[in-house]
């Protein structure tokens, strides 16, 4: 029975870990290329969109990206930590002021600042990762950006989550999608029975809006009061629990300070209900903070979240986790696999970000991220082996 | 509102007052005296389509009358009035991204009509609500005391149309169409607190007005406003009219955490509820202008009308700056014909109706209209759609509707109009890059107190 577990194990993780067929990704996120984002607004508009950075004020403007021009698209700023009121990070709707209105399929997509991440390089790094484990992650790429004909800078060009990445990367889009806001330090403790204890606030639906049942609610319940012995066969109900330790496992191979187990509490992920289920797949997002420390314990803050710290309670489950962080990093945590996507990146993007205006870092600063983010990456599987022998 | 939404005592009510009407009508079915042609704000009944007010029937008699709906003594009476209008709408078309239940209802009662009016010699009274808790906070229409000092000066006083609109001051019950023009609709004013004086002089007839606000169950409310309407009548049957209406829209407050207030400019909405220009914010004056004319020669009506409505939006910028006016203005032209022969005036009435073994009566109707809005300002730069846009990029929409109306009688009508909608704009329209036309049908089903 042992031996069948093990060989069960070792098959799921192959299978987990063998390169996943190749996502057609959009030509508008191909992070070979260096896009282009020139955006026509009244120029009042954008000195208010600057100067009211911290609200969610929409604007109407004309967006051509990449030669394709999107008329009375609604911009507004975004970003949580990262918002600016010199270089801000903005959110393109292309249906605000257009009903139905679309770009390449997407209602809407994001345009980030990076000024958190001089190497503007850590989400396209840390979403590969996850793709790389078999976690659907948003695609990205750099972009320069310019507002009235003025370059303001080099950007980042996000796919948004939202009903096009359920369809193209879940297999279906009629479940809800729960972004998670962080207002204040929480870790999926029990709140109440009710629904409206987790919705809107801290997860905001972004599906069924209006609609959403009582799972969330639901799930949350037995994280925190199912019994030890019926646990992990309870919460099966509610997640894949392999899959959801080899979420976790990335975010700490990756050495992500502000994630689902972060410094701050949960933050910077989509939780989403499978359509006509109970059961919830997560969504990495936001991901600046990654590449954080090359000997980020592998254990990092597991205990301080009441899902992860049950779940590595089975001895069996945390006998996973641990070899999926093992494995993740030796494969993808390498030179070979990030380091030379930075190689590859860096050079299409680096004049234009050096000419950027408006960067809050320096060039120098550019060039030493790359090289801080590269060497963390050189180093980090020795030291996760070192953690986990 | 649907049928299956109201509540029990709603629909015993609206089926208790359906069955009365035609089981008393049917009985004992007069020719109609009641044609008295709405036109609050002029104070005693005065016939929009050819001027007169409306002076008592003579051959009104004295006691109970209007099958038992009326009673007069003297030089004095009190009448029921109401209505029920039951519509219904087929899309052959959904905005993109949606449904048809983002538009107007598939099927709705419309409206459900109830109260009194009359005079104690020459104070008169009138009192109409729609009962309905649904349509709070505009369950109160009609509300009123008026005092006739002379024919040319009557006083009228509480909650009633301000005198603005041809269009608009045509009761609901007896529009050509099923729908308002969209132009009265979006751009004129609705029911509010007031006092008014009118009269008629000559071949003059006027009204003036002082009300509370432009609207006192809509959001986006004016403070104080006048209204005034004059109109002349050179010919026989030939009615034109020109009025105006002035207030001043102050915006709610922004939020603390910045959030935004809703905007209170008109908005561009069409007959089948498909919006397709946003309110945008506003401040200062409120003023609608506008003219209309109409044309009567038996069973024949024409009819045509110009609103223009323009708000400044003082400080409304995305910085806090002036920025300038907002304009909605358009046109309408419609046309009917009473195919039975029965003169048209406020309404028809068969000369004989269906259950009195007769044909009742048949019209045909055609309109067209369009309404755009845009700003005053110059067209330099980014035209946007947005609620502080300072140069608003154009939205236009355009309406043609064909339909017909048959009276069974005098309490029981028919309607049926087909409606093409067209825009100019490729990313306005329901769904965006094509302009048009879209084509729906509504259909109406009205019981009258006769």
């Amino acid at each position: 029975m042992r031996r069948l577990r093990f060989a069960f194990l070792v098959a799921f993780i192959v299978a987990a870990l063998s390169p996943r067929p190749a996502v057609a990704g959009d030509p508008i996120f191909d992070p070979l290329r260096l896009h282009e984002i020139k955006v026509e607004i009244d120029p009042a508009d954008w000195a208010a969109l600057k100067a009211s950075f911290q609200t969610n004020q929409y604007y109407a403007a004309n967006v051509t990206i990449d030669g394709e021009l999107v008329r009375q698209i609604g911009i507004r700023s975004r970003g949580k930590g990262s918002r600016s009121g010199t270089k801000p990070g903005i959110k393109i709707d292309m249906n605000k002021y257009v009903a139905g209105q679309e770009f390449h399929g997407y209602a809407s997509v994001q345009v980030l600042n990076s000024i958190q991440d001089a190497s503007f390089l850590r989400d396209h790094l840390a979403y590969s990762v996850y793709e790389a484990a078999g976690i659907a992650a948003p695609q990205i790429a750099t972009t320069k950006m310019f507002v009235n004909g003025d370059y303001v800078g080099v950007y980042l060009l996000e796919e948004s989550v939202e009903k096009q990445f359920l369809r193209t990367r879940i297999g279906e889009d009629g479940g809800t999608l729960y972004k998670y806001e962080y207002t204040v330090p929480y870790t999926l403790t029990y709140r109440s029975d009710a629904i409206s204890a987790y919705v809107p606030d801290p997860f905001k639906p972004e599906t069924n809006t209006t609609s959403y049942d009582s799972g969330l609610a639901d799930f949350i319940k037995a994280v925190n009061q199912t019994p030890a012995s019926t646990f992990t066969q309870t919460i099966s109900a509610y997640i894949d629990p392999q899959k959801f330790l080899t979420y976790m496992a990335v975010e700490n191979a990756i050495a992500e300070y502000d994630g689902f187990v972060g410094q701050f509490g949960l933050n910077n992920f989509f939780i989403y209900q499978l359509a006509g289920t109970k059961k919830f797949v997560m969504i990495p997002w936001d991901k600046d903070g990654a590449f954080y420390a090359a000997d980020w314990p592998v254990m990092q803050r597991l205990d301080a979240n009441e899902l992860t710290k049950r779940l590595i309670a089975d001895p069996a489950l945390k006998s996973y986790y641990l070899s999926q962080v093992k494995a993740i990093t030796t494969s993808f945590v390498t030179p070979a696999f990030l380091s030379a996507k930075v190689d590859q990146i860096y050079p299409i993007f680096k004049d234009a970000a050096f000419a950027d205006p408006l960067k809050p870092y320096s060039n120098a600063d550019i060039d030493a991220a790359i090289v801080g983010i590269k060497g963390l990456i050189g180093a980090r599987a020795a030291n996760v082996t070192a953690q986990i022998p | 509102m649907t049928m299956a939404s109201l509540t029990r005592n709603e629909i015993a009510l609206s089926l208790g007052l359906a069955f009365a009407l035609s089981s008393v009508a049917i009985a004992d079915e007069t020719p109609s005296t009641a044609l008295a042609v709405e036109q609050k704000a002029q104070g005693p009944k005065v016939d929009e389509k050819t001027g007169k007010t409306g002076k008592k029937d003579k051959t009104e008699p004295e006691g109970w009358h209007r099958s038992g709906f009326g009673f007069a003594s003297g030089n004095s009476k009190i009448e029921l009035e109401g209505y029920i209008q039951e519509d219904f709408r087929r899309f052959s078309w959904a905005p993109k991204g949606g449904t048809v239940a983002n538009l107007a209802a598939e099927r709705e009662l419309k409206r459900l009509r109830i109260g009194v009016t009359g005079n104690l010699d020459k104070l008169t009274f009138e009192f109409q609500a729609d009962p309905r808790t649904s349509q709070a906070p505009g369950r109160l229409k009609d509300v009123t005391l008026g005092y006739k000092f002379a024919k040319g000066a009557n006083l009228l006083a509480g909650h009633f149309k301000p005198s603005f609109s041809q269009e608009f001051l045509t009761s609901a019950g007896k529009t050509d169409f099923v729908d308002r023009t969209m132009i009265s609709h979006e751009l004129g004013a609705d029911r509010d607190w007031g006092v008014g004086l009118s009269g008629e002089i000559g071949k003059f007839l006027y009204s003036v007005g002082g009300f509370g606000g432009d609207g006192n169950a809509r959001t986006q409310r004016s403070k104080s406003s006048g209204a005034g309407r004059l109109r002349y009548q050179p010919i026989k049957g030939f009615l034109i009219s020109v009025n105006m209406m002035q207030g001043n829209v102050e915006p709610d407050p922004i939020a603390p955490d910045g959030t935004q207030p809703s905007a209170k400019s008109a908005r561009g909405q069409t007959p089948t509820g498909f919006k397709f220009f946003d309110r945008v914010h506003v401040k200062g004056v409120r003023r609608r202008s506008g003219s209309d004319l109409s044309y009567s020669r038996g069973p024949f009506r024409l009819q045509a009308e110009y609103i223009q409505n323009q708000e400044q939006r003082k400080g409304q910028g995305s910085t806090g700056q002036d920025i300038p006016d907002v304009r909605g203005s358009g046109w309408s032209a419609q046309a009917s014909y009473v195919l039975t022969g029965e003169k048209k005036g406020s309404t028809v009435n068969p000369e004989k109706s269906v259950f009195n073994g007769g044909r009742g009566a048949l019209e045909i109707v055609a309109r067209y209209e369009t309404l755009k809005f845009d700003d005053t300002g110059d067209q330099t730069g980014f035209a946007g759609y947005g609620s502080r846009s300072r140069n608003i990029a154009l939205s236009q929409g355009s309406i043609i509707e064909a339909g017909a109306n048959y009276w069974v009688s005098n309490f029981l009508k028919f309607q049926g109009d087909a409606i093409w909608e067209s825009y100019n704009d490729p990313l306005i329209p329901p769904v965006p890059g094509n302009t048009g036309r879209y084509f729906t049908l509504v259909g109406r089903i009205q019981v009258t107190i006769p």
